[in-house]
């Protein structure tokens, strides 16, 4: 990852791509559009976790739909029935979220592979069946409906418009911390721990803490997004968090690129565009999942994000210089 | 302080089965502080066994282990390297996505404290405590001669390098005791004299090395005390010398009825 150090050009190309953000409302006046926008954001936080716990830990989740759920469901029930206001439940949802991340985080410690990721299926399809069967609380699949807006000093968040606002502030708060976190020393560990645990364990890298707090800052991401989801929709069922949502999830990882923060909101962004056009397939939607995962697997195993110093790599080519010499760093060609 | 007489590390009936092979019997070592030891013996000895039950990775079924005159045993592997013991292995698991600069940065993890907060808040406690940890890494970095190669991805060094990543991870962790298996093996001959230079200069600064290691010539060079192995036994003992002239050895080496001279080989 190549950082620049901020200097006064960079400084306004920030200023102007915060200004573009806050006009997007302003140029799409389609509300369809403006709503899948939203959408988008949404998944992107739940993705950003997710690539902290996968791209950079090395743990595979086909659950993420069930912390999400938890966090859609807990802060409409704290709403609904105690009257908390829109913030404080989602704070207390995205703890419940941390919490149960932790609790199936820690007998997953003995599983790698394909018996993690049966693991966390598992756990999903429980959150999901306690959702259908819990039926007092959770009106069964009826699901919650007229979950309450959010509002910040009077002003109610209900508007499409006023929804991207609330949206992308916390997108862009949760991209700003998952970046300072994988920039850091915990971001290191995680990547080492993937890399090969028994080195870091031999480092003394106390891995079993490490690895449990990845899934528990996974589910606080999809815990929060839950929460935001449940607001913006004014409903939650059961429906909306199944196994097909966890695996979506995880094709938007792995399309934008697990192993890039920002690869979140590019993956988010395509699957969710590619899977409104694809609408009429809707049957076939885990078919196209797969087809579109082999592609990427086989095409460009960094996903997305992943592509950029190829592309220069063939800019230069054409531009008739002489081969990029040795790493080319992301572009993860077999080499030796 | 110690006076010389504590043994940094002492190895008390050491015995490890996997099912019935046992591949270490009643082993006592005693290793003093400020020495080379090396570890030798044939393939399948029991060395690699050895430190993998030392670093805790591997459970003895009976006998102790001390360091510095505290019991191990009970001390999960990741907190014995607060104490320390550092390691490297026999085939090299550097994290090969990371660049050597991080590898070297890993090693440091339980000497910078992890500030959560600060690190979100993007705060100085946490950007100095990095660059300190920088710097520490740096100078690991330095004494295996590798500091240029920093921002190369791990994966992409040759052999001998990746060794010496795996050499200066170890030191980052700060350690007393570092064990190095077979750290010579795939290096060329300029980087074996390179490796030679580096273990004389750790043995100057006080630290304590344990060597496994096949090349004769390198073990017999830089060795204070040799600890012979053979099929989990430890058969021999003490200085180069009287090591390399030890009947037992010849035959565990070169096989029975040979009268060659094992140091040369
Ligand atoms: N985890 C294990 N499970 C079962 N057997 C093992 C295990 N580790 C080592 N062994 C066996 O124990 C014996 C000693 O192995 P070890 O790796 O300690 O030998 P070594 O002296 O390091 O040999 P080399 O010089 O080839 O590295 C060998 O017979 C090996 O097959
Ligand atoms: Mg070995």
């Amino acid at each position: 990852m190549e950082r620049y150090k901020s200097s006064i050009p960079t400084c306004l190309y920030k200023l102007g791509f915060i200004a573009v953000i806050l006009c997007v409302p302003y140029i799409i006046r389609n509300l369809y559009y403006l709503h899948l926008i939203n959408l988008i954001g949404i998944y992107c936080l739940v993705v950003i976790g997710l690539n902290i716990l996968t791209g950079y830990t090395g743990q595979i989740s086909m659950g993420q739909a069930g912390f999400f759920a938890v966090g859609a469901y807990t802060s409409a029930l704290l709403m609904m029935k105690l009257g908390l206001s829109f913030w404080v439940a989602t704070l207390i949802a995205a703890v419940v979220a941390a919490v149960l991340g932790i609790i199936i985080a820690i007998p997953a410690l003995r599983l790698t592979g394909p018996y993690l990721v049966m693991a966390t299926v598992g756990f999903g399809e429980i959150i999901r069946l306690i959702l259908v069967n819990w039926v007092p609380v959770t009106r069964g699949a009826a699901g919650l409906t007229a979950i309450p807006a959010p509002s910040l000093f009077g002003f109610r968040i209900i508007s499409e418009k006023s929804f991207f606002y609330l949206i992308y502030i916390v997108v862009a708060l949760g991209i700003l911390i998952a970046v300072r976190i994988s920039n850091s020393k915990i971001g290191r560990t995680f990547i080492a721990i993937r890399e090969d645990e028994l080195a870091a364990k031999s480092m003394g890298v106390p891995t079993n803490t490490y690895k449990v707090s990845a899934f528990a800052i996974s589910a606080i991401y999809a815990g929060i997004a839950g929460s935001m989801f449940g607001c913006f929709s004014g409903v939650a069922s059961p429906d909306a968090f199944t196994f097909n949502d966890s695996v979506g999830f995880l094709c938007m990882s792995i399309i934008g690129g697990s192993r890039s923060i920002y690869g979140a909101f590019i993956g988010s962004v395509t699957l969710t565009f590619v899977s409104e056009l694809l609408r009429f397939m809707q049957l076939y939607r885990l078919i196209i999942y797969g087809a579109i995962l082999l592609l990427t697997a086989i095409l460009m195993p960094q996903g997305l994000s992943g592509m950029g110093p190829v592309f220069r790599k063939f800019s230069h080519r054409w531009k008739g210089k002489r081969r990029l010499h040795g790493n080319i760093q992301h572009s993860q060609r077999k080499e030796r | 302080m110690d006076h010389g007489e504590q043994p940094i590390l002492e190895l008390r009936n050491i015995s490890k089965r996997f099912g019935g092979l046992k591949a270490l019997e009643e082993i006592n070592i005693s290793i003093e502080t400020g020495t080379v030891h090396g570890i030798i013996g044939p393939n399948g000895a029991g060395k690699s066994t050895l430190f993998n039950v030392i670093t805790g990775l591997l459970r003895p079924n009976s006998g102790e282990i001390l360091l510095k005159g505290n019991p191990l045993s009970h001390i999960p592997p990741h907190r014995r390297i607060p104490l320390g013991l550092a390691r490297t292995f026999q085939n090299i698991r550097l994290f090969k996505n990371m660049t050597v600069e991080d590898n070297v940065l890993v090693g440091q993890h339980v000497h910078t404290p992890t500030l959560i907060l600060s690190i979100i808040c993007g705060t100085r406690p946490a950007i100095e405590w990095e660059n300190k940890a920088k710097e520490s890494a740096n100078t690991c970095l330095r004494r295996v001669g590798l500091e240029s190669m920093k921002s190369q991805f791990a994966r992409n060094l040759s052999y001998g390098e990746q060794k010496l990543v795996e050499f200066a991870r170890a030191l980052a962790t700060e350690p007393e005791l570092i064990l190095l298996d077979e750290p010579a093996a795939g290096m060329n001959a300029e980087e074996k004299a390179g490796l030679l230079k580096i273990i004389s200069k750790l043995r100057d600064d006080r630290y304590t090395v344990v060597l496994i290691e096949h090349d004769m010539r390198l073990v017999m060079e830089i060795c204070d005390q040799i600890t012979v192995l053979n099929h989990g036994k430890k058969i021999a003992e003490g200085e180069p010398q009287i090591v390399r002239n030890h009947p037992d050895v010849i035959t565990a080496y070169l096989g029975k009825g040979s009268n060659a001279y094992a140091g040369t080989r």
